[in-house]
């Protein structure tokens, strides 16, 4: 009102628009993120739209057809075990998008609260909870899975907690960091006053002030999460058949690299590469959109 | 498939027809590239490759070999615990230590008894004597003869270690729990007073294969500071130095370091060794007095936890004596022009997939007709040609179907249960099975009578079997999913579990005496090596009571047809236990993969014809020069 009660003749008055509109107005501006975005979303409809129109059995193996090069028949030939290559893609990334969006909503929650309790509570509590992060740091998330492998049958459930497990704790170092430096500050030091209690303080005060900071942190950890289950399933330790994923059409499509077959190894990465660049500039645009000094006001 | 190696399955079959003679014509024909050549020569193999050795045999130089993907060399005492007992491991022992009697030669399957320290044992008094001799002139690296005083430091090792449950190759009733007492005349004789008689083939083939003799003059102590002495004479003194040899063996870090492991009668000695690796190196031992004298001065022994890596470490250069796994088996020529020897090494293994007869699942595995539905699914020709590309041989028991072998019993020249998804079928039908929700058969006439789905399975209850298989490797991961695509045609869900060998190992090794955690498993590669502690098929390992693979089988009258065959010397009773085990589906018989399809650099030489017990036998190997 004031706006237009001070505007001149002749001069445009702009609307004050919603801070979502401001965020997407940033995103889009950022075009790298953009072109991510429809990357991601193509993926998504590729691996779970796709099946729908190209109708293929990726349960039953078919010796007779193995390692067919592409054709009218097989768009992007057949796999060692006769399955038609093209629509095991689409199966694998099923599972891929999958684990990379789950692992990535579980560990960020985690991290968020992990880090936020023990950074709002300080002293011993803290560095507790700290060391408890450093010590599982220094674990490689690998060992976690080959145990788990030989203790559990694997599958995709079970890989997302496995990898949220061990992907929660620099997201958990980041948030605490933070909220060390949001206790401090005058609007938190006002609610405590008041006597609100240690909840109420995180929930109302800490955590949506984090919010930019672990959205973005949450987009790199789905990149991650994707490459660590391709790295996992690449050493033979992810789902069992017939179930797949990117990095299992990779680690077969590795094994027959020189005898030519080259539709079982160059579409399956250069996907798993488009996700995790698409996942990491989508990042970056939010990153762009968090950050208060470049948004439009 | 079989086109590349010059035959097909059927051409196979027809080998045997020609018992001794191809191989002899093998032998006689790569004999022309060997030591004694004095420049390059191209011959063929049996199979009809072509093989080339380029430039003049040189006595010297290291060569390499890599192991197959995930065999480590760990263990260097001659008595094997369960963990390490295994081909790989006794290949490089007995390069160190001579067995009594060496089994396997150039191409040749039995006992080796020109290179071996035993002459031909006597057997008498109704074949419940048995009189070894030994050769002269063997000595220990240290100057001292081998004498019967080391095999008697054997036998009263052996004791201890079979009382300590520590002694892979011991079987409930076996040797040495099968002899009454051993005497010695003389340095160089001993004679071994059996409970009962036994065959003399199987007896010398599958007991006395067990025998190494050891440096009692290095070895008998029970300390690494202590005196060397008499200890072992005594029971309890055997099971001290057992166990202090145990525990040095144990010790890999010190495996060239330690001055026992020096003393050695074989051709090789322990040169370094790195234990995070596994990277073995073995100079030639200069004092050996045996036949065969090495040609190298040393070999190195290489593993690999993945086929790419070993295929990487062969292209680089590294290994001089890989293999080419058999879902690149398209490379073949490729290598061959690079000037690769590319050679299939056929071998004297039975392969067999494992039923969990103790576990979660025993009550569907312990159903005849459950197994032999599951029989009737596995498509050996289709594996042998679509994954192995033809390097590979159907199995349809505990037989070997070794070229020239007449141990496959003639019920099993045949398969007893063809592929046949409609007989599987038929199978489960008939015992009350039905498909239910998701396609997979639910039991609808529980019960123990004939046409019922048989004892433990209730009313309802899903035809559901975990299969537990090797990861890693390509050409079996597609044999196992084939045969889970078989097995969902006619409803029997077949989950998977795959683990890395080493884990298969750790999981099913242990059942029994545990339970099977598991219903089916299916290792890569073999379930049971012929060699060293093995001439003779009988079943008796895998299936006879008291066996520890096999998954707790366990048969009254599979007992009683392998006992039989240990005091027959009819081949009759042999067929009769191996016909039984294989219409009883003891375990499901699945195709014998070749044991690897051989990349040799062309300036090595004398590894042709290979040991049909997979070994590679490096004495006879040499490098050339331009």
């Amino acid at each position: 009102m004031i706006a237009q009660a001070a505007a001149l003749p002749g001069e445009e008055i702009s609307r004050p628009s919603s801070i979502w509109k401001q965020s997407l107005a940033t995103f889009i501006e950022n075009r790298l993120a953009l072109a991510g975005a429809i990357v991601l979303v193509l993926l998504i409809l590729f691996s779970f739209v796709g099946p729908l129109l190209y109708h293929t059995n990726q349960t039953a193996t078919n010796l007779i057809n193995e390692n067919l090069a592409p054709s009218g028949s097989h768009l992007l030939g057949t796999t060692p075990e006769g399955r038609d290559e093209l629509g095991r893609l689409m199966v694998g990334g099923q599972s891929t998008i999958e684990v990379g969006l789950g692992v990535g909503v579980l560990a960020t929650l985690f991290g968020m609260v992990y880090g936020s309790v023990a950074g709002y509570l300080g002293g011993v509590v803290d560095a507790v909870m700290m060391r408890i992060v450093d010590a599982l740091l220094s674990i490689p998330y690998l060992f976690f899975v080959v145990l788990l492998a030989a203790l559990v049958q694997v599958n995709l459930l079970v890989l997302i907690l496995v990898l949220s497990a061990v992907s929660w704790l620099s997201t958990a170092r980041l948030v605490r960091g933070e909220t060390l430096s949001l206790r401090t500050r005058d609007f938190v030091s006002a609610s405590t006053g008041f006597g609100s209690r240690m909840r109420h303080v995180i929930a109302r005060h800490i955590t949506p002030n984090l919010l930019g900071v672990v959205v973005v942190n949450g987009t790199l950890k789905v990149a991650d999460a994707i490459l660590a289950f391709a790295a996992v399933a690449y050493l033979g330790l992810g789902p069992a058949p017939p179930a797949t994923n990117w990095g299992e059409l990779i680690s077969a499509g590795i094994n027959n690299l020189f005898d030519g077959y080259w539709w079982q190894l160059w579409p399956a990465g250069v996907l798993i590469v488009a996700i995790v660049i698409a996942v990491n500039v989508i990042g970056d645009g939010l990153s762009d959109v968090v950050e208060v000094r470049l948004q439009k006001r | 498939m079989g086109s590349k190696r010059g035959r097909s399955i059927t051409g196979r079959r027809l080998l045997l027809a020609v018992p001794a003679a191809l191989v002899a014509a093998a032998v006689a024909v790569v004999s022309a590239v060997g030591p004694a050549t004095s420049s390059g020569k191209t011959a063929r193999t049996s199979s009809g490759t072509k093989l080339t050795i380029k430039g003049k045999p040189t006595s010297g130089g290291v060569a390499s070999y890599a192991l197959p993907i995930g065999d480590t060399f760990s263990w260097m005492l001659p008595l094997e615990n369960q963990a390490n007992y295994e081909n790989y491991e006794s290949n490089v022992e007995s390069g160190m230590w001579r067995p009594l009697y060496v089994v396997g030669g150039a191409g040749s399957t039995g006992i080796n008894y020109p290179m071996s320290i035993g002459k031909q044992p006597v057997y008498s008094h109704g074949n419940t004597v048995v009189t070894v001799k030994l050769n002269k002139g063997w000595k220990w690296s240290d100057g001292k003869p081998v004498t019967a005083a080391d095999v008697r430091f054997f036998f009263e090792l052996e004791a201890a270690a079979v009382k300590a449950g520590k002694y892979a190759p011991y079987v409930s009733g076996e040797m040495p729990k099968d002899i009454a007492s051993v005497s010695y005349p003389n340095a160089y004789e001993f004679v071994i007073h059996l409970k009962r008689a036994y065959s003399p083939n199987w007896f010398t083939g599958n007991q006395l294969t067990w025998v190494y003799p050891l440096p009692a003059q290095a070895w008998d102590k029970t300390s690494a500071s202590g005196k060397v002495g008499n200890y072992a004479a005594t029971p309890a003194g055997a099971a001290k130095v057992f166990s202090f040899l145990y525990s040095q063996s144990e010790k890999l870090s010190t495996y060239s370091s330690n001055p026992l492991w020096k003393t050695v009668d074989g051709p090789w000695v322990i040169k370094s060794y790195d234990a995070t690796t596994s990277h073995t190196v073995l100079s030639a031992n200069r004092k050996y007095t045996g036949p065969g004298k090495p040609h190298l001065a040393g070999y190195q022994i290489y593993s690999f936890s993945s086929d790419t890596a070993e295929l990487d470490a062969v292209r680089s250069g590294v290994v001089d004596f890989g293999y080419l796994p058999f879902s690149d088996a398209a490379q073949i020529n490729s290598f061959k022009n690079q000037g690769y020897n590319v050679v299939p090494w056929t071998y004297f293994y039975n392969e067999a997939v494992e039923f969990g007869y103790t576990g979660p699942w025993k009550a569907l595995v312990s159903q005849l007709y459950i197994r032999q539905a599951l029989q009737h699914l596995v498509n050996q020709p289709l594996y042998i040609q679509r994954t192995l590309h033809g390097y590979g041989i159907p199995d349809y028991g505990i037989a070997p179907d070794y070229a020239g072998s007449n141990l496959v019993a003639p019920a099993l020249r045949s398969n007893p249960y063809p592929y046949s998804v409609s007989a599987a079928k038929a199978l489960l039908t008939s015992h009350g099975w039905a498909k239910g929700a998701k396609g997979i058969d639910v039991c609808k006439k529980p019960g123990n009578s004939a046409h019922e789905c048989g004892a433990g399975i209730k009313k309802g209850a899903p035809l559901t079997i975990q299969l537990m298989y090797t990861t890693g490797v390509p050409s079996f991961q597609a044999q196992v999913e084939a045969f889970q695509t078989a097995a969902a045609q006619v409803g029997i869900s077949l989950p998977l579990n795959g683990q890395t060998q080493n884990t298969m190992y750790s999981i099913a090794g242990v059942c029994p005496p545990g339970p099977c955690k598991w219903g089916i498993a299916a290792y890569n590669g073999y379930m049971w090596d012929f060699g060293q502690y093995q001439v003779l098929p009988g079943g008796q390992n895998q299936f006879g009571k008291g066996n520890y693979w096999a998954g707790g089988y366990n048969s009254p009258q599979a007992d009683k047809l392998i006992a039989a065959d240990h005091t027959s010397s009819s081949l009759k009773a042999l067929y009769a236990a191996e016909t039984y085990l294989t219409k009883n589906v003891a375990s499901l018989f699945w195709p014998l993969p070749d044991y690897e399809i051989v990349l040799a650099k062309d300036n090595l030489g004398g590894w042709y014809p290979l040991s049909p017990y997979a070994n590679y036998q490096v004495s006879r190997w040499y490098l050339t020069k331009p």
